[in-house]
């Protein structure tokens, strides 16, 4: 929660993402109470109607529950439930990106294979 | 909720005719940004909505009631416009006390506490006068005004004229704290358009004395992009789409989209779509000039 | 409450007013011979007040059209409050005057009660009207009407001067005590009555 935002996405997108960055960090756990969107909206200088719609996101992706007069709740299974998705974007999307522009810049598969085997693991 | 309405409003100086034929409807509890060009006719909008400048046509109503000449209206309504305060004005020989005292006498739901935490928040001077307080102290006068009135519906114009980077992220936080607490409506005008994106719910573009645009800015800049490239492939790409700002370099060229219900940039074009600032969105809107 | 802010505005300036006259009196005490007895500096009191009750307010009328009125209608307060507001303002300003004339007149003023009761009245009505017609002028019509201004005033303090210089060389003082509470209620009727619509048509900047 301690990210800033950018201008690149829209705010509310951030907003659910590092809530889900943190469920994921392990700073949020599963069945503990997230900050609320006035307490959001207060944190990070934004208008409590935007914070609501990032954590609207995942109430319908069910990261999240509400608990009536409390408030918003990590569900169980949210951890994996992120980790899964996010890995299946990775897949769809940078995965993707990355083998576009090897492709565009004439890296061949092996060559790319290579880098891998030697690359950081 | 409440509803603010402006029909048909109309406000001609001599021969120049600013608000033309203007229709908004404001919700309570939200927050509005209003932008718009210098001249636009922000600030007599808002001073149309609150008693402050007599109607050439059209009406302003609050729940169905006209606003004009209304004191219940207007016991509902503050305006906190910015303070212009010349070697002439009368006002510059009130202090920042006898200033707020006025406000007291005349603002019904006046939170004494409230303005007096603010002006020393604000590091404001009771007994100075008007006339030696800078531009952002002015502000700051402002600002304490419009909050410390309680009003349900509250304007504010260019609250942070005047204000540095540290002081407009206090008012910021000031004006959501605000919120968060009463759920007030407040419409903000701004020349700074940025800040104003994150803090605002709703923006209402003013352009040429009409309403350019209303909508959530949220929803506004997800609609919203710039497509550059190949001058030929960028065509093709928003062939039917809602164009603006369209500009041109040699042979690339560049155009900011507003997408509508169902719309999307063609996927088969060698165009690099990018997401658009709401700031950068007005300026594609609003520069071009009849 | 509301109300009282006007009254007490009216009475701060009444202040002035009895203020201005005092010390001016006592200048004259300090520096006067003392062949004259309290009673002519009580006269003189009574003249001076006179004389102030009737310029004072005009201008003090003037500068509420570039302070109070744009005030009071940024805070929200309706036109017509404003214009009842002027009202109470002026009345404020001027009872305190013609009770201060009272009392010169029972601590020994040879100056005719009547008389000097009746010149703060009507004088007072008759300027605080002209200043108020000026300075609603001056918002209807823009800041270049300077000479629009002088020329309200020339011709106002013309007939002023017209009206009580008249009787006073045909030694008929006492048409005076008719004639011009008359004319300065009906100065002031009619410069109100134009306030009333420049305060309406008033847009604040």
């Amino acid at each position: 929660m301690q990210q800033k935002l950018t201008e690149e996405k829209s705010i509310y997108l951030q907003i659910s993402e590092m809530l889900e960055t943190d469920i994921l960090r392990g700073i949020l756990l599963e069945e503990e109470r997230v900050p609320s969107t006035n307490e959001l909206a207060k944190l990070y200088t934004i208008n409590p109607a935007t914070a609501a719609k990032g954590i609207n996101i995942l109430v319908d992706n069910g990261i999240l529950y509400k608990r009536r007069g409390i408030g918003m709740f990590v569900s169980a299974g949210a951890k994996e439930k992120i980790r899964e998705r996010r890995k299946q974007e990775f897949y769809d999307r940078r995965l993707k990106e990355l083998l576009a522009e090897a492709h565009s810049l004439g890296i061949t598969r092996q060559e790319l294979m290579d880098h891998i085997e030697k690359g950081e693991a | 909720m409440s509803v603010l309405k402006c029909e048909k409003l109309v406000k001609t100086y001599g021969q120049h005719r600013v608000l033309q034929g203007l229709d908004l409807t404001l919700e309570s509890g939200k927050i509005y940004g209003l932008i718009g060009r210098n001249g636009a006719g922000k600030t007599t909008l808002l001073s149309m909505m609150s008693n402050q400048n007599p109607l050439t046509g059209g009406t302003v109503t609050l729940d169905g009631e006209p606003v004009w000449e209304n004191p219940k209206a207007l016991h509902r309504i503050c305006f906190a416009r910015e303070l212009n305060i010349s070697a002439e004005s009368g006002l510059s020989k009130y202090t920042v006390k006898r200033y707020l005292q006025t406000a007291a006498t005349f603002l019904p739901h006046w939170d004494r506490e409230m303005a007096d935490r603010l002006i020393r928040d604000f590091d404001l001077d009771p007994k100075k006068k008007l006339g030696k307080l800078s531009k952002g102290m002015l502000s700051m006068l402002t600002i304490t005004v419009a909050l410390a009135s309680k009003a349900e519906f509250t304007f504010l114009d260019e609250p942070v004229a005047g204000l540095d980077v540290v002081a407009r992220e206090q008012f910021y936080k000031l004006l959501l704290d605000e919120y968060t607490d009463t759920g007030r409506t407040f419409v903000i005008s701004t020349h700074i358009i940025e800040e104003a994106a994150d803090v605002m719910e709703e923006v209402i573009i003013l352009n040429r004395g009409k309403i350019l645009l209303m909508e959530n800015i949220q929803a506004l800049t997800s609609r919203a992009c710039h497509v550059t490239g190949l001058a030929e492939e960028v065509d093709r790409a928003v062939g039917g789409l809602d164009c603006h700002g369209t500009e041109v370099l040699g042979r690339s060229k560049a155009v900011t989209v507003l997408l509508r219900e169902g719309e999307a940039v063609s996927k088969n074009c060698d165009v690099t779509v990018q997401p658009l600032s709401l700031q950068k969105l007005f300026v594609a809107l609003c520069q071009e000039e009849a | 409450m509301r109300r009282f802010h006007w009254i007490k505005e009216g009475l701060v300036q009444a202040a002035v007013i009895l203020s201005a006259a005092a010390v001016y009196t006592l200048f004259l005490f300090m520096t006067g011979d003392s062949t004259k007895s309290l009673h002519d500096y009580f006269e003189m009191a009574t003249i001076y007040l006179v004389g102030m009750a009737v310029i004072m307010p005009a201008i003090f009328n003037i500068y509420t059209y570039t302070q109070t009125v744009p005030l009071t209608l940024s805070f929200g307060v309706t036109r017509k409050e404003v214009w009842l507001g002027l009202q109470l303002y002026r009345i404020a300003m001027l009872l305190p005057v013609m009770g201060a004339n009272v009392l010169l007149f029972v601590l020994g003023s040879r100056v005719d009660i009547l008389v000097s009761l009746v010149l703060t009245l009507a004088g007072g009505l008759y300027f605080s009207g002209i200043g108020g017609f000026s300075g609603a002028l001056t918002v209807k019509l823009g800041r270049g009407t300077l000479l629009m201004i002088a020329l309200v005033w020339i011709v106002s303090l013309a007939l002023a001067a017209v009206l009580v210089v008249i009787p006073v060389v045909n030694k008929k003082v006492d048409i005076l005590i008719y004639i011009l509470p008359l004319v300065g209620t009906l100065v002031y009727t009619l410069c109100t009555c134009f306030e009333k619509k420049a305060i309406k048509a008033l847009c604040v900047k």
